[in-house]
């Protein structure tokens, strides 16, 4: 297995695990602020990629229909929000499974009437169309290599937004001390209005940037949900810094995993024997590492309180 | 919920009243010509089972597991997979081992049980070191886990899952006879409601809502609460498995749907609607989900257009499940009987 | 003199920054009512999670009954004979005063790993009873937790400390939120359980620990200020002038 291979099997776990910070964020926030489990945290990564599939399509420009994803789904977000989510904050997790779950159901079926059951195209923008060459001979795509940078700058604005800025200050204190945070006259419902949707927002950009590696379609918020959560236990729940640290570990395990394992069995195993073990195995990778993570730290890598 | 022995008593009642209609079913469905709605009353049956395993770790011991399908799935698989080696694969080689392949219900449905309880069990003993959202989170995700295995295994179906080549062999009952197999279902539900009965009247019943209704004083007791949590957890994983089996043989297909977590959402959803820690709550809820969902599909296409706010509504507006409109409609007609 | 029944040395526990137990020594002889009194965030209600085994000291060392407890978790110390009641009352809400009572004998006499019906059980429905009339809630049995008075509340608290037979009952604050009447009810009960097992209070009112004490333990800022009878408490110039002093009207109890 050669170095370059390695390399270019990082820059893709890297660039998953920048996607699953993304769609974390904002998860692990409402987790650790508001004390709510939002299953249709997922949802909101669909319609992020759906607007921005439809909108490229209609004006042929990747550019415009991020423009317009990431407040269409906020918007979404503060509407649903408004409706349910907020009548949720106060009642016990279960509740709010089974609610989130029901919006989850509405959302797959209100997309499908919208856009269709068949999954849309989303092309990169013409200038992140081809490869880069990272090293002489090593050719990489330039769309995921930009999904990195924006996903990496993106992360360094949310620290400095959570550890610099007056509203961070509010989340960072939110997490810890609720009645703190109601006792320096502070709006608690808008406050949590406005971390709702912006880490929908985030989440919608997650959802535009996934279309053109992965496909836009019905679902494609559930399966992305699982990972996530994996992530968000491992971090700590409600740690930004724990969020992303682990989405790059989860990120990194998953497509070395995927790409290595199945080959690595082979070294010692026959290989009908290694490949299907090294598929089953590769399947359950960050499962297992959340598994070994947990017997370590229950509480995940990062527990922001106690 | 719990605030008098006479209501539960009187849930006994209702539940007993929900069981005579199950028995007398398909006669009724016989005089009317409805004899195909054995098959949803048969699924209604069994996921009741499944929901009654899920309620005595959710309604007993106040564990949100979000991760029972992978129970449900197992115990399914277990079957399938037994009926597949039986009649196709040949013997089952297990380092070296050779177990043969059956479709003898005596010994699958044991050991769907067996293998389910084992899985519940060693989950279960990860995910309770945990407690509150990581629990519910982790669950979800171990059964994930199961999910993903048994997509990336070719052998056994992957995605597109396994065909059973018939029903399991249960002498001297025929259960590729409709009506048999639907009184399995019946009989098995009902040897599954009394047990759990028993157990929740039991000194480790009490000790379980004890751990659910205040874990720190049950611990100054002197009562290790994990150790009876993860009991528990095993426990309702095995008849979970036990459910399992029985949607292999119902369906005589098993895919990795069985797994999936939408289907753990569903068995909460029916534990709710019957209401939390009934008996009888879930025979109820998956009478009414089920029955639900199957008149939505007939209405429309976009019936999960329609599902998905009736659920949220369900959890805003009315908390007790259908157990508690029972209970109320029961006070309202005794007038001021209860407190 | 006979071994201590309990010993610690050394008692530590910091939460962040701040030094909630600052090496903590201290000795209970068998049979005595020791009550722990300081000034709010003195470091009692700390020292009982450390005895109790609910919170794992940074350092020291428990010996209770001749043997070695520290690394004993909270239920294990529970079945090795230390009871214990809490500052917020700790039922069992949604349940009868005898289903209370009933569940805390179950779970004191252990394996609860049982089929046989729980209600009804002669065994256990005759000791739940004895511990209520003990408390002086035998008339209370059939009322739901959730319908006593506050005073009652705290009563059933004392039953179900009182369970499993403990040998050392760690008591924080029985009288917290009582009216005058309540709390002298309170002070008679805990009169009438001195004689058979050894207590250790932490106490905010005055009356109530002067009126039951064999010895006082005066604790500050995580640390023991001074111990001794009653007698020498109240003479103590230190302790007057840290807590009973001069100053009582900021630093007292409250």
């Amino acid at each position: 297995m050669s170095f370059l291979l390695i390399l270019e099997q990082t820059l893709n776990g890297l660039q998953f695990g920048v996607m699953l910070f993304l769609i974390a964020a904002g998860l692990t926030l409402v987790l650790g602020i508001m004390n709510l489990v939002n299953l249709a945290h997922g949802s909101l990564y669909m319609v992020g990629a759906f607007v921005c599939a439809w909108v490229s399509v209609e004006t042929d420009s990747f550019l415009l229909g991020l423009a317009a994803a990431l407040p269409a789904t906020a918007l979404v977000a503060s509407v649903v929000e408004l409706l349910v989510v907020r009548r949720l904050y106060s009642r016990d997790h279960l509740d709010q499974v089974l609610a989130t779950f029901g919006l989850i159901l509405f959302f797959n079926e209100a997309t499908k009437m919208i856009w269709g059951a068949r999954p849309l195209r989303l092309d990169p923008p013409d200038f992140l169309s081809g490869t880069v060459e990272l090293l002489p001979g090593a050719p990489y795509p330039a769309f995921r290599l930009a999904v990195i940078l924006v996903g990496l700058a993106v992360a360094l604005g949310l620290f400095l937004l959570v550890t610099r800025t007056r509203l961070g200050m509010l989340i960072r204190a939110g997490a810890s001390n609720r009645e703190m945070v109601s006792a320096l006259g502070v709006d608690i419902d808008r406050l949590y209005t406005v971390v709702f949707a912006l880490g929908a927002a985030l989440t919608a950009l997650a959802g535009a940037m996934a279309g053109p590696i992965y496909s836009v379609e019905i679902g494609m918020g559930e399966s992305v949900l699982i990972p996530v959560f994996v992530v968000i236990v491992i971090g700590g729940i409600g740690s930004i810094r724990g969020a992303f640290v682990a989405a790059l570990l989860v990120g990194l395990t998953f497509v070395w995993g995927r790409a290595f394992l199945p080959g690595l069995f082979g070294l010692v195993l026959e290989p009908s024997t290694a490949s299907t073990l090294g598929s089953a195995i590769s399947a359950m990778a960050i499962y297992i590492l959340m598994a070994a993570v947990l017997i370590w730290r229950p509480r995940g890598l990062f527990p922001p309180h106690g | 919920m719990a605030d008098g022995l006479g209501r539960r008593l009187g849930g006994h009642a209702d539940g007993l009243l929900l069981g005579l209609a199950f028995l007398a079913w398909p006669a009724v469905a016989a005089g009317f010509g409805l004899e195909w709605t054995l098959d949803l009353a048969a699924r209604i049956l069994i996921y009741a089972l499944a929901a009654s395993a899920l309620n005595l770790v959710l309604g007993y011991a106040g564990l949100v597991s979000f991760g029972h399908a992978a129970f449900f799935g197992a115990g399914a698989y277990v079957v399938a997979i037994l009926a597949y080696h039986d009649f196709l694969l040949g013997p089952i080689v297990l380092f070296g081992l050779e177990i043969p392949g059956t479709g003898n219900a005596w010994i699958a449905f044991p050991l769907a049980v067996l293998v389910a309880g084992l899985l519940a069990l060693a989950i279960g003993a990860l995910c309770l070191r945990t407690s509150g959202l990581y629990f519910i989170m982790i669950t979800l995700a171990f059964a994930q886990m199961i999910y993903y295995l048994f997509i990336s295994l070719p052998d056994y179906g992957g995605e597109d899952g396994l065909s059973l080549f018939a029903r399991s062999e249960l002498r001297p009952l025929d259960l590729g006879d409709d009506l048999a197999f639907y009184y399995l279902c019946l009989g098995l539900l009902a040897l599954v409601l009394a047990g759990k009965a028993a157990v929740v009247r039991s000194r480790f019943g009490w000790a379980l809502m004890g751990i659910r209704d205040n874990e720190r004083r049950m611990t100054a007791l002197g009562l290790p609460p994990y150790r009876y949590k993860l009991a528990a957890f095993a426990l309702s994983g095995a008849v979970t498995g036990l459910a399992g089996a029985l949607i292999a043989n119902l369906t005589e297909f098993v895919s990795p749907a069985f797994l999936s977590w939408p289907l753990s959402g569903e068995l909460l959803i029916i534990v709710i609607l019957g209401g939390m820690g009934r008996l009888y709550g879930p025979l109820l809820g998956a009478t009414a989900f089920l029955l639900l969902e199957f008149w939505l599909k007939e209405w429309t296409e976009h019936w999960q257009l329609a599902l998905g706010p009736i659920l949220v509504l369900i959890v805003l507006y009315a908390r007790g499940g259908l157990g508690g409109l029972v209970d109320l409609l029961r006070r309202g007609r005794e007038g001021s009987g209860h407190g | 003199m006979a071994d201590p029944l309990l010993t610690c040395e050394g008692l530590a526990k910091a939460y962040g920054g701040v030094q909630a137990c600052a090496g903590v020594d201290l000795a209970l002889a068998e049979g005595e009512l020791r009550a722990v009194i300081g000034p709010n965030g003195a470091g009692k209600t700390t020292l009982t999670g450390l005895l109790a085994g609910e919170l794992r000291p940074d350092a020291g060392r428990i010996r209770f009954a001749g043997r070695e407890i520290q690394a004993l978790g909270a239920a294990a110390r529970a079945r090795a004979g230390i009871g214990r009641s809490y500052q917020i009352t700790s039922l069992f809400p949604r349940f009868t005063v005898l289903e209370n009572a009933r569940l805390a004998v179950q779970t004191a006499a252990g394996h609860a790993f049982r089929l046989r019906p729980a209600a009804g059980d002669r065994s256990l429905e005759t000791a739940a009873e004895a511990l209520l009339e003990q408390v002086g809630l035998g008339a209370r049995a059939a009322v739901p937790v959730a319908d006593l008075a506050h005073g009652e509340q705290r009563q059933l608290e004392i039953a179900l400390a009182l369970a499993g037979r403990p040998r050392l009952l760690l008591l924080d604050e029985p009288t917290a939120g009582m009216a005058p009447e309540e709390s002298r009810a309170m002070v008679a009960l805990l009169q009438r359980l001195k004689s058979g097992v050894t207590l250790l209070l932490v106490e905010h009112d005055m009356d109530a620990v002067f009126a039951l004490a064999d010895r006082i333990t005066v604790m500050d800022g995580g640390r023991v200020l001074a111990s001794g009878t009653p007698e020498e408490i109240r003479g103590s110039a230190a302790v007057q002038a840290a807590y009973l002093g001069g100053a009582a009207g900021e630093a007292g109890p409250c």
